[in-house]
């Protein structure tokens, strides 16, 4: 086992029934990292989490958190988790809330002032004697955020933590897990659907459909792979041209996309770039751009999950 | 400063957290069910519970008036006996644990606030174990409150002779023993079911109908015919004779817990621990020779007792059940899947 590893899972699956969410799913997350966690709806991410977390028993593999196996109390004392839509007791006050989740995560002492503290730096400071149950999405959504770090934990398992937030929300959580990454070094596990955000915040990242990986790696590594044989063109007869080009054998991908571009995908460059100016002179029409695609988490998402192809 | 507060007091509340283990957390969880246990609603569990004994006592009121002082005792300590066995410690007590702990897991899980409980790092069975608690907790407090308030009303209603008083007042501490074993057996079924099932009505249905089969399953099985409660061995089974069996155990160390045949009679017909038929009761009360009255002095002879099971024995089966049962809904629970 790597001792580096915040998490490691083998084989991770779960079944409800006859449906598998999770199929055999083998995830290493390294210490330190912000690590994204991407699919579309249905593909597994929650089942994932829970299982991670210990809210959910896996049907089949293994995982361990910190080298300690998922669901336990010591894997737990690692993690701080904050669900997709968090629920609280409605009848506490914030600060109340919080200090009952510190003395149950086992912080003995100063939990008053620690909670306090916590809302303070959430930006919840003035909602300490506020009752939960009056609490807007957003709030609830920091909220959430301050109980899972009330015992310090050294990994943080985020399920779409900016779901239902306006833009200042979302960028006020974003900033503090920035903060939360560098000054205390905590491991980050975040999936969200906001890939743009996601982007400006993780370093690495795994994108599962029908609960299977699709592609892991870090971002750098990733857009290194994907944009190295990917380019974009544009002309005055889009159709025209990737008709002209549709056969070419040093082609591996090409299709037409709602962005107005048309994609292609080779791994010979040269031959592609003859390829294009010949298509361009025998159709006749004008060269608006061509250049090599500039790689983002979210093209490389649709075009892992074969979202605009063809 | 209150004591509590002071530093360096072997009372203070740090020194009492300092005696329990760093990892025993479910006291934290006892506390905060405690609070939202004890909430309005008990002033209205304890009318609820009184009811029953403010209508008999007003019922009861003028030929109680009639009786001499000796009777009024026998008769009031006898009385109360049977109304907190099937009332007090009984029905009611089993009620009040059953709709105020039905929610306990249920809640929490349909709320959602269970998940985030879940991936903390407590026990699953340190977080029942402290609903159980605090449960077991309110119920009891609410049982001595209404075993006080029962006697009060008895004397202001009735108007009860010092030595009476004394003697019903006698009874508490061995009748409250008694009801710890209830709550502990109806808390832990409650617990139980609250961790297997989610919905309120099932649960609902379910805890009222081992209620009944508790204290009237066996009671309609003997009046119906005692030979196949006997010849089956039903007792075995029968959790009103288990309780009733650890019920006059407690009552012997009473010192006015002595019974009346016609108290006797009453119990065996409730719990199965006296040999009474209903044919007793009313020999009994419609005037036969046997018929009991002590201002004459005719009494007739103590009811034999059944001894199916030693009674120290059935206490120790229900202490038995109820760990069993928690065992259980600790292993529903960490078995659980939370969503």
């Amino acid at each position: 086992m790597d001792n580096n590893l915040m998490i490691e899972t083998r084989e991770l699956t779960k079944a409800f029934g006859d449906f598998v969410a999770v199929d055999g799913i083998g995830l290493k997350i390294r210490e330190g990292s912000i690590h994204g966690f991407v699919g579309p709806n249905g593909a597994g991410k929650t089942t994932t989490i829970k299982m991670l977390v210990g809210a959910i028993r896996s049907t089949k593999g293994t995982g361990f958190i910190k080298g300690y196996p998922i669901g336990s109390v010591a894997a737990r004392k690692v993690i701080g988790y904050s669900p997709e839509h968090p629920s609280f007791y409605g009848n506490m006050t914030a600060l109340d809330y919080l200090i009952y989740m510190a003395r149950v995560s086992g912080v003995e002492r100063d939990t008053a002032r620690k909670a306090a503290e916590l809302l303070d730096w959430i930006e919840l400071g003035r909602f300490v004697d506020t009752k939960v149950g009056g609490f807007s999405a957003g709030m609830k959504q920091r909220l959430s955020l301050a109980q899972a770090l009330i015992h310090d934990p050294e990994l943080l398992i985020l399920d779409e933590p900016t779901a239902n937030l306006d833009p200042t929300g979302r960028m006020t959580i974003l900033d503090k897990l920035k903060q939360l990454s560098q000054e205390r070094k905590v491991t980050v596990f975040i999936s969200s659907h906001i890939l743009s955000e996601l982007e400006q915040l993780v370093d690495s990242v795994t994108l599962i459909n029908r609960g299977q990986i699709a592609a892991e790696d870090s971002m750098e590594h990733l857009k290194k792979i994907f944009s190295q044989n990917h380019y974009l063109l544009k002309t005055s007869s889009n159709e025209s041209v990737l008709e002209a080009m549709k056969t070419k054998a040093y082609l591996q991908e090409s299709w037409l996309g709602a962005d107005g571009f048309i994609h292609l995908i080779s791994e010979d460059n040269t031959a592609l770039k003859q390829g294009v100016m010949e298509a361009l002179s025998q159709t006749r029409v004008l060269l608006e751009h061509f250049s090599q695609e500039e790689v983002t988490l979210e093209s490389i998402y649709r075009r892992t999950m074969g979202i605009e192809k063809g | 400063m209150s004591l509590s507060k002071i530093p360096g007091n072997p009372l203070s509340l740090e020194a009492i957290r300092g005696l329990i283990p760093q990892e025993m957390r479910f006291h934290v969880v006892m506390a905060k069910s405690l609070r939202d246990l004890m909430s309005p609603w008990m002033v209205l569990m304890v009318a609820l519970g009184l009811l029953p004994v403010i209508i008999f006592s007003l019922a009861w009121r003028e030929s109680f008036r009639g009786m001499s002082l000796e009777m009024q005792t026998y008769s009031l300590v006898g009385y109360f006996m049977i109304v907190t066995f099937m009332w007090l410690a009984g029905f009611y007590l089993a009620y009040i644990i059953s709709t105020r702990g039905v929610d306990s897991i249920t809640k929490e899980d349909s709320e959602g606030t269970l998940l985030i409980m879940v991936s903390k790092p407590i026990s699953r069975f340190q977080f029942i174990l402290g609903k159980f608690l605090a449960l077991l907790l309110t119920t009891l407090f609410l049982e001595l409150v209404i075993l006080f308030s029962s006697i009060l009303l008895f004397w202001g209603v009735l108007g009860l002779d010092p030595d009476t008083f004394g003697a019903v007042l006698g009874l508490v501490p061995w009748i409250f023993l008694y009801s710890i074993i209830v709550s502990l057996v109806f808390d832990s079924i409650t617990i139980a079911i609250s961790t297997l099932l989610k919905n309120r009505v099932v649960m609902t249905v379910i805890l009222t109908i081992i209620i009944v089969f508790v204290f009237i399953a066996g009671m309609a099985i003997r009046l119906a015919s005692y030979d196949t409660y006997e010849n089956y061995r039903l007792y075995y089974i029968d959790g009103g004779y288990h309780l009733g069996n650890a019920y006059t155990l407690f009552l012997d160390g009473a010192e006015s817990g002595r019974m009346t045949p016609q108290i006797q009679a009453w119990l065996g017909i409730f719990t199965g621990t006296y040999r009474a038929g209903a044919g007793t009761v009313l020999t009994m009360f419609l005037g036969s020779p046997e018929s009991f009255d002590p201002d004459i002095g005719a009494m007739p002879p103590s009811l034999e007792k059944t001894n199916y099971v030693n009674r120290a024995l059935s206490t120790l089966l229900c202490l038995a059940a109820s760990a069993a049962i928690l065992g259980v809904a600790k292993v529903a629970m960490e078995r659980k899947e939370v969503h």
